[in-house]
């Protein structure tokens, strides 16, 4: 066999945008910020825990959420499996291709090697469509990738079945039933919910932390670069989703009929803007390998900032929401 | 943010964002990765440093290769050891040259499996960090010498890669 016809397009985030192109394939039409939006795909946490070398924090749900609550607040219904055997695995994903049936996969970003050999990172958590193969390649939809990709047997295998935390498992999934009915107003209102500010505040408090726990001055910038990194280039859209998030709320507006969350969208772009400030004032610390107390500290009160105006933000959110339901 | 505020010109590494457009709605566009077109010299500059500090120890016998190709692909000794299937406490020892010569090849050959090169990289040096097309592990002409180093395990490989 080779290439199911499949409208690739890039997409800010792998998984809501790999569900929203199959949904798409599959005659659904809907966005991808309605796909994260619906599925409250917005997050914060921070995390230290003794096993780990260097805290970390997310700016995305668990993986698989955006998924598993988007068809729990649609009727969408998706098949998914996880395996222990990789044959069987490899089988299942050929007789689904063999059936014209773009598979959703779970994969290890760095054996994705249609990029380059520089910007792949071992992370479990990478979501990419299979939408046909020839022989031994494999024709992949890679949100991140401009164009459709091929791969190689081996290196899609390995992506599959890499092991450590979060391992894929051979994980796959592709939908089976698309409502004709939706409810979209109920869907968006239950899948708007906060974000997690406690871990902004906690992040803001402890990056002052983050040298004694830097093996040197370079590990340091290159941890602080990845601030950047994680709110702007991966994956999220640009200002830690929150971008991704108003073009949700401007497009919630209009199924709900209500212009008071269109002027709330705009609110939500501007807290976005100064995520992006965040953004420019780790790069700058991290390329002038300034790693003051003062520095870091003025991190953390943006970040701070940041807290604060979410906090207000969500709550009148939810009041608006409450006062719509009446 | 407007759309016009997110423009970064960088060919070689796309991503996609949100902005506001010139008619005020939301939505997507394709643009250069702004860490990619700005900060990428600053990126290699690091991996270089750490390689050749890395490729130091490794010369003179402080650390094994295994613990080279672990940092290199920034990897933890814990998630190592969860993708290998084996202890941290095993892993750590195959971290130090003495470790390292009494693995099983069968062991070092799915560390390997697992970093994504050839076993035989686990038994030299490649300097080819400087030339940023090059990929670990996929065949590719090239020019080969070598060079002996302190440590009797280690040989230092130089491979230019043919560009035509």
């Amino acid at each position: 066999m080779s290439q199911i016809p499949f409208r690739h397009i890039m997409a800010a985030h792998c998984e809501s945008g790999t569900v929203t192109a199959l949904l798409n394939h599959h005659g659904m039409k809907i966005t991808e910020p309605m796909v994260f939006g619906i599925s409250s795909g917005i997050f914060f946490a921070y995390l230290k825990i003794p096993v780990m070398d260097f805290p970390m924090f997310a700016v995305r749900s668990m993986p698989g959420h955006v998924r598993t609550k988007f068809a729990d607040r649609t009727g969408v219904k998706f098949i998914s499996r996880r395996y222990r055997n990789p044959e069987k695995a490899e089988r299942e994903l050929n007789d689904l291709l063999d059936k014209n049936q773009p598979v959703a996969v779970q994969v290890d970003f760095f054996y994705m090697n249609y990029f380059p050999a520089w910007y792949r990172i071992h992370v479990n958590v990478h979501f990419v469509t299979v939408i046909g193969r020839e022989g031994d390649r494999y024709f992949i939809s890679d949100s991140y990738h401009p164009q459709i990709a091929e791969i190689d047997r081996e290196a899609l295998m390995k992506g599959r079945f890499a092991g450590g935390s979060m391992a894929p498992k051979g994980f796959m999934f592709y939908p089976v039933h698309i409502p004709e009915k939706i409810d979209l107003e109920k869907a968006i209102k239950d899948g708007i919910k906060g974000v997690g500010v406690k871990g902004i505040r906690r992040f803001a408090d402890k990056i002052v932390d983050w040298p004694k726990y830097a093996r040197d001055e370079d590990f340091l910038a290159d941890k602080v670069f990845r601030i950047t990194i994680f709110l702007e280039d991966q994956g999220t859209g640009g200002g830690g989703f929150r971008f991704l998030y108003a073009s949700f709320l401007q497009e919630a507006s209009k199924v709900l009929n209500n212009p008071r969350l269109d002027e709330m969208s705009k609110e939500m772009m501007k807290i976005g803007d100064g995520w992006r400030d965040v953004s420019l004032a780790s790069a700058k610390a991290a390329k002038q390998r300034d790693f003051s107390r003062e520095r870091l500290m003025e991190i953390g009160d943006l970040l701070r900032q940041r807290a604060d105006v979410e906090e207000s933000f969500f709550t009148r959110l939810g009041k608006e929401l409450s006062n719509h339901k009446k | 943010m407007k759309e016009k505020d997110l423009v970064t010109d960088c060919p070689y590494q796309q991503v996609v964002l949100y902005a506001e457009k010139g008619d005020g709605t939301f939505g997507p566009f394709q643009t250069g990765s702004y860490m990619a077109g700005v900060n990428i010299s600053e990126h290699f500059r690091i991996t270089e440093n750490l390689s050749r500090a890395l490729v130091e120890q490794l010369k003179s016998g402080k650390i094994s290769p295994v613990y080279y190709f672990m940092m290199i692909e920034g990897l933890t000794v814990p998630e190592l050891a969860g993708r290998m299937g084996i202890s941290s406490f095993r892993v750590k020892k195959h971290l130090t040259p003495d470790g390292f010569r009494k693995m099983r090849i069968s062991t070092l050959k799915r560390y390997t499996d697992i970093l994504n090169i050839p076993l035989a990289n686990m038994f030299q040096i490649i300097n080819t960090i400087e030339d940023r097309n090059w990929d670990m592990g996929y065949p590719k002409i090239a020019s080969i010498s070598q060079t002996k180093t302190d440590n009797p395990l280690v040989i230092e490989t130089k491979i230019i890669q043919d560009k035509k």
